[in-house]
């Protein structure tokens, strides 16, 4: 009998072993700030910068207070449906579409990486919109954290030109500078489960076994002899 | 004397056009700094049956236009509970923050994700000292249906901010117009008389 609890505690140790080995974590990082639509030559450059408000899941929390957050991306191509007008923008030219940097220093890349399907759409009439798109990882300490289904959403508000088929002012001979600018509050988000590592488990479990067993057999010696001397 | 008739019934009709239209068009501003909200890990997001619209997330900080944070308080819990009319309460810190009701709550089906915004009255909280009234607006994604009140849906990432609403200001060539069509109507009535 005494044998037989044995076995279950440790077959409820192994249980709870496994299932912390597969504690999952998803992190995030939120920003708040700033965006602006510039146009160049007729063609337009979508630019966020803003600071990082508060992560989760992540494993250098501390030092992203105060970090700088910003992506962009060029347009490509606009258009409207049922009341809605949409624009999609393709990946920068040179360097990243989107890098967080450490705010104290200011040098220390946090994370970067290129977006893809960036897509910006709202309500024709309405001055709030949003942003999304998918988030492919290049660098940075964070990068791991990031790796798996990575994405981007954002809600813009205060855009100080509203959703329709001008907006974004494409092949017109508007004048080059801010073609309209406002508030932006975002999340970037790694929505797949990524396994906090546990790197001594395995180890620890092993030894926890053989102890186990080393208890077990001689109390079970033990348990034989004083049944053996009842009977 | 009929020229300046017909131009005064023509001018008019027109005038009351542009400022029904300018009316219209009026947009609205959120003030900051405002309350930030997002969607943590273990926040209920959006739901939404045939009878009513639930949001559950957290008020993280509370920043200016820039992104800057101008306080970081510990997180607070947010949830709105609408009817299919658009009308419901809202609260942050369980009240203690803030405590509205809004009766127009308006959500807009982007694809793939929507906006939202409602116009409050404070009923209570620290919020509701200062201020009376405010509104909220934010967005959401990843929707699992149609969005609309009384539609059954639920979608995640809800970000949000409430802080002052502000109506975007007529321009003021509306006003000057409106001053020229006065003159005009003098004008006339003047010669008129003579």
């Amino acid at each position: 009998m005494t044998t037989i609890n044995h076995f279950k505690s440790i077959l409820a140790g192994l249980g709870m072993c496994l299932l912390a080995f597969n504690v999952s974590a998803y992190p995030q990082l939120t920003f708040d700030g700033r965006m602006t639509y510039n146009l160049y030559s007729k063609s337009g450059l979508l630019n966020v910068e803003g600071t990082l408000t508060r992560s989760q899941d992540i494993s250098l929390a501390p030092q992203l207070q105060g970090s700088i957050f910003e992506f962009g991306g060029q347009l490509a191509t606009t258009s409207t449906n049922s009341g809605v007008t949409r624009a999609t923008f393709t990946g920068l030219n040179n360097g990243p579409d989107l890098r967080v940097v450490n705010g104290d220093s200011g040098s220390t890349v946090l994370l970067e990486g290129d977006l893809t399907g960036l897509l910006m759409r709202g309500a024709n009439g309405s001055n709030m919109g949003i942003l999304s798109a998918q988030f492919s990882p290049t660098g940075g300490s964070l990068l791991n954290e990031f790796v798996v289904g990575a994405k981007l959403f954002a809600f813009q508000l205060n855009l100080t030109r509203n959703f329709g088929p001008a907006m974004f002012g494409q092949g017109e001979s508007f004048g080059q500078g801010e073609f309209f600018a406002g508030n932006v509050d975002g999340k970037l988000s790694a929505p797949a489960s990524v396994s906090v590592p546990e790197p001594g488990v395995l180890i620890l479990l092993m030894l926890g076994l053989g102890l186990g067993l080393l208890v077990i057999s001689p109390r079970k010696k033990f348990g034989q002899k004083f049944s053996h001397h009842v009977s | 004397m009929k020229m300046w008739n017909k131009i005064i019934k023509t001018a008019i009709p027109v005038a009351a056009s542009l400022l029904f239209a300018t009316a219209a068009n009026a947009a609205t501003t959120l003030v900051y700094p405002a309350l930030d909200i997002q969607q943590l890990t273990g926040d209920a997001g959006v739901t939404s049956t045939a009878t009513s619209l639930t949001m559950g997330g957290t008020a993280i900080t509370v920043i200016n236009s820039g992104g800057a944070v101008l306080y970081n308080f510990p997180d607070q819990p947010f949830s709105l509970t609408s009817d299919t009319t658009g009308s419901g309460t809202l609260s942050v810190g369980n009240g203690s923050i803030l405590a509205a009701t809004f009766s127009n709550l308006s959500l807009v089906d982007l694809g793939g994700g929507a906006t939202f915004s409602a116009d409050l009255t404070y009923t209570g909280g620290s919020m509701a000292t200062a201020n009376m009234t405010g509104g909220i607006e934010g967005s959401f994604f990843n929707a699992t249906g149609s969005i609309a009140l009384g539609n059954a849906f639920t979608a995640d990432n809800l970000i949000a901010k409430i802080g002052k609403v502000q109506t975007v200001p007529i321009p003021a060539a509306v006003w000057l117009f409106g001053s020229g069509l006065l003159g005009l109507l003098g004008i006339a009535k003047r010669k008129k008389a003579a």
